[in-house]
């Protein structure tokens, strides 16, 4: 902003409030005559005016039959909360009644299961018949083509 | 200047005395009291979050959940203070929150695309308006939104509060538990970087 170029010593955001209102009789009687004569503070005065005319409030559309639908939201919601006024506390408790309960028996398994030996590694034969299978085949191609080359020599 | 006249928009729309009466009877358990209440502010009070978050679906998130702590805490509703200043606090403060949070969730999020949550249905357009009118209107008001969007949460809800709302800098002060030296600062700052923002719109 301009505050720099003024002259004066009235602060742009003494202006600012004066265009709401908002500054103390005093100063506004002040500030009055000092714009009689300061032609820089007059053109920010005027700048800052029309700043504040271009965000002027908006207005939101809102129908007879968005209140009403507000209202029966309103309504709705109001019903669950007084039906279950505490839900969430009753759930947190619920959740730290069972975690209480469930504590103690977890590290009981967990203890049981560190004590218990390692369990021996299965291979399901299935696999290693088809592993044999591969194996053989493999031979089978090798013999397949020693007998194309035996009439090389 | 900005008219003050839109002070007188929201903040009464009924008597302090009937707001008394109702509160009392939703204390006491009426249920068509509460209702009485929703449906006396619920218009002001989604505008107002509206305002302060952009997005209509979030708006009616917070709305929500201030009639729903409104309802936790009649009980405790000593009437020192008018239901809309109880609003504007708690929905300014609720507002504060959630921006916060977004803000958090696209620095974290920052390589996904986020909608601006702007619908341009949103916006109310002045009644004989040409077609052409709307539409610059439409687009001034979503440039407008996208600024917004750059404020601090807290120089947000400052602006809007101010030049949206109408509320005095005092008030503004108590509500969000400021000094009035800061609400200030924060104004001045929110304006400041609207104005860089907004420089196609305010110098063609």
């Amino acid at each position: 902003m301009e505050q720099q170029q003024r002259p004066c010593n009235f602060a742009e955001r003494e202006l600012l409030l004066s265009c709401y209102d908002e500054l103390d009789s005093g100063l506004q009687q002040l500030l009055q005559e000092h714009l009689h004569g300061c032609d820089p503070c007059r053109r920010e005065l005027a700048r800052l005016e029309k700043t504040l005319r271009v965000l002027r409030p908006a207005t939101l559309n809102y129908s007879a039959a968005d209140l009403q639908r507000f209202s029966s939201r309103l309504t709705r919601h109001g019903r669950r909360r007084s039906f279950f006024p505490r839900l969430p506390v009753a759930a947190a408790s619920l959740a730290l009644v069972v975690l209480a309960f469930i504590a103690p028996w977890q590290s009981d398994v967990l203890r049981t299961k560190n004590s218990m030996p390692p369990a021996p590694v299965t291979v399901e034969l299935g696999i290693l018949e088809a592993f044999d299978f591969y194996q053989n085949l493999e031979v089978l191609e090798l013999l397949d083509l020693f007998e194309e080359l035996e009439p090389v020599g | 200047m900005i008219d003050r006249l839109l002070l007188q928009e929201y903040p009464l729309s009924m008597d302090s005395h009937n707001e008394k009466i109702l509160v009392q009877q939703a204390i006491a358990g009426d249920s068509r009291a509460f209702d009485e209440i929703v449906r006396l502010h619920s218009q002001q009070v989604i505008q107002l979050a509206w305002r302060l978050v952009g997005s209509r679906e979030d708006a009616e998130d917070l709305a929500q959940e201030a009639f729903l702590r409104l309802h936790r805490s009649l009980a405790d509703f000593r009437g020192d203070s008018s239901l809309a200043t109880w609003f504007y606090r708690t929905v300014s403060r609720l507002a504060i929150d959630f921006l916060r949070r977004e803000r958090l969730r696209r620095k974290l999020f920052w390589f996904r695309h986020y909608e601006d949550g702007t619908d341009p249905r949103d916006h109310a357009v002045a009644p004989g308006a040409s077609p052409a009118q709307e539409l610059l209107a439409t687009e001034q008001q979503q440039r407008l939104r996208c600024a917004l969007r750059q404020l601090s949460p807290r120089q947000r809800a400052v602006f809007v509060l101010r030049n949206d709302e109408g509320l005095a800098l005092k008030e503004i002060a108590r509500l969000l538990g400021l000094e009035e030296g800061t609400v200030k600062i924060h104004l001045h700052r929110a304006v400041a970087k609207l104005t860089t923002e907004l420089t196609e719109i305010l110098e063609p």
